[in-house]
């Protein structure tokens, strides 16, 4: 604060003074307008951000949930594909492809050029190939076709047919779409057949009318 | 025991041979290597045992046989069948019926026994085995070999007779 000037008049002292005031109060009211404006975006600033904040967190839990399910989601491909196992009676079975994709909805293996040799160590393997075919691990089934060949050696059939279904907990071979052979009957032909025991016993039916046929060539 | 006792008796014991009862000669169906077709509900393949089971079914050449099942058929055709149930023989001459029979395709005969029932036309002849010949068509009907009831028996109409 500044001494007065005791040159001047009391008037000048007196205008000085409220020209001192009226500044002060100009200053006071732009303050005060800056406080009233900070007062309204303050809260809207701190709003947004704090929204932006949820949103991206938000945003990034739903981007990597996504992005985990899509890597999980994603087909296993596998060349040359070879599945071993055995059955309840122990007995070894293999399932080859030259190609097999895992089927993320599923979990099956969707074979290509499947190759099943069955009872294998044992005196008489059953082969079967097929054009393509589904492997199920969870229900532990093989299921193949089109054109199906079995070479059974347990019972020297050569058998052709649009489908075949291995279980391979039990080493039961079944179809139902018909079935045209070879063997030890000449030839024949059937509307299902079942393949037991690795190929020790086989099954051929006929259906209705249709009965199970052949021709034996002495 | 009488000389007619003692004949009865034979014959009831008898292997009594018919040549066919018209006595025809020729070959009824074919010879055993001729193909056989076969057919049937099912078929039961396990190890080298072979079986027809239901309605089966064999045709060789003319020759049908029928049973409620099968059994016994090989690759090579040289196999001995055995059939069971409603067995049905049936030529283009004869039929024969019997509970079972045994075709024994390497040998050219069936030997049906049972209640057999031979048939040739209206002429029937009935006994409890029976040996059939599939490739001269002769036949050869026995009687039960103690049992008086069970003789070879049998009812012939001579040709011309209506």
């Amino acid at each position: 604060m500044t001494a007065p000037d005791p040159t001047q008049t009391p008037e000048a002292r007196d205008s000085q003074d409220e020209a001192r005031v009226a500044a002060a109060g100009r200053r006071w009211r732009q303050r005060s307008r800056r406080v009233q404006m900070l007062r309204r975006v303050l809260p809207v600033v701190i709003l947004l951000i704090a929204g932006g904040t949820v949103t991206w967190v938000v945003y990034r839990s739903v981007i990597s949930g996504a992005e985990r399910k899509a890597g999980q989601d994603q087909e296993i491909r596998l060349d040359r594909a070879m599945f071993h196992g055995q059955d309840d009676q122990g007995r070894r079975f293999v399932i080859g492809a030259e190609g097999a994709v895992r089927d993320p909805d599923t979990g099956r293996f969707r074979l290509v050029g499947p190759v099943l040799r069955l009872n294998l160590g044992g005196r008489k393997v059953t082969e079967i190939t097929a054009d393509g075919g589904t492997y199920d691990q969870v229900a532990k089934t093989v299921t193949i076709g089109p054109n199906v060949r079995i070479s059974d050696g347990g019972s020297g059939f050569s058998l052709a047919t649009p489908e075949a279904v291995v279980d391979t907990s039990t080493g039961i071979v079944t179809g139902s779409k018909g079935v045209q052979g070879t063997g030890p009957l000449g030839t024949l032909s059937a509307s299902s057949y079942v393949i037991r025991d690795q190929g020790e016993r086989i099954e051929f039916r006929g259906s209705g009318d249709n009965k199970v046929r052949g021709t034996i060539n002495p | 025991m009488t000389k007619t006792t003692m004949t009865a008796a034979l014959l009831a014991i008898a292997l009594v041979a018919v040549p066919t009862l018209g006595g025809a000669q020729s070959v009824p169906g074919a010879s055993s290597r001729a193909p056989i077709m076969w057919g049937a509900d099912l078929l039961e393949v396990e190890g080298n045992t072979l079986t027809l089971v239901g309605n089966a079914e064999l045709l060789q050449g003319q020759n049908r046989l029928r049973a409620d099942r099968v059994a016994g058929l090989n690759q090579t055709g040289d196999s001995r069948l055995e059939a069971a149930g409603n067995v049905y023989f049936v030529t283009p001459e004869q039929t024969i019926r019997g509970d079972r029979a045994v075709y024994t395709t390497g040998n050219d005969t069936i030997v049906v026994t049972g209640d057999v029932i031979l048939t040739q036309g209206q002429n029937v002849l009935t006994g409890s085995r029976l040996t059939y010949n599939t490739r001269t068509g002769s036949a050869r009907v026995e009687g039960a070999p103690t049992a008086a009831g069970n003789r070879v028996q049998g009812v012939f109409y001579p040709e011309g007779n209506d």
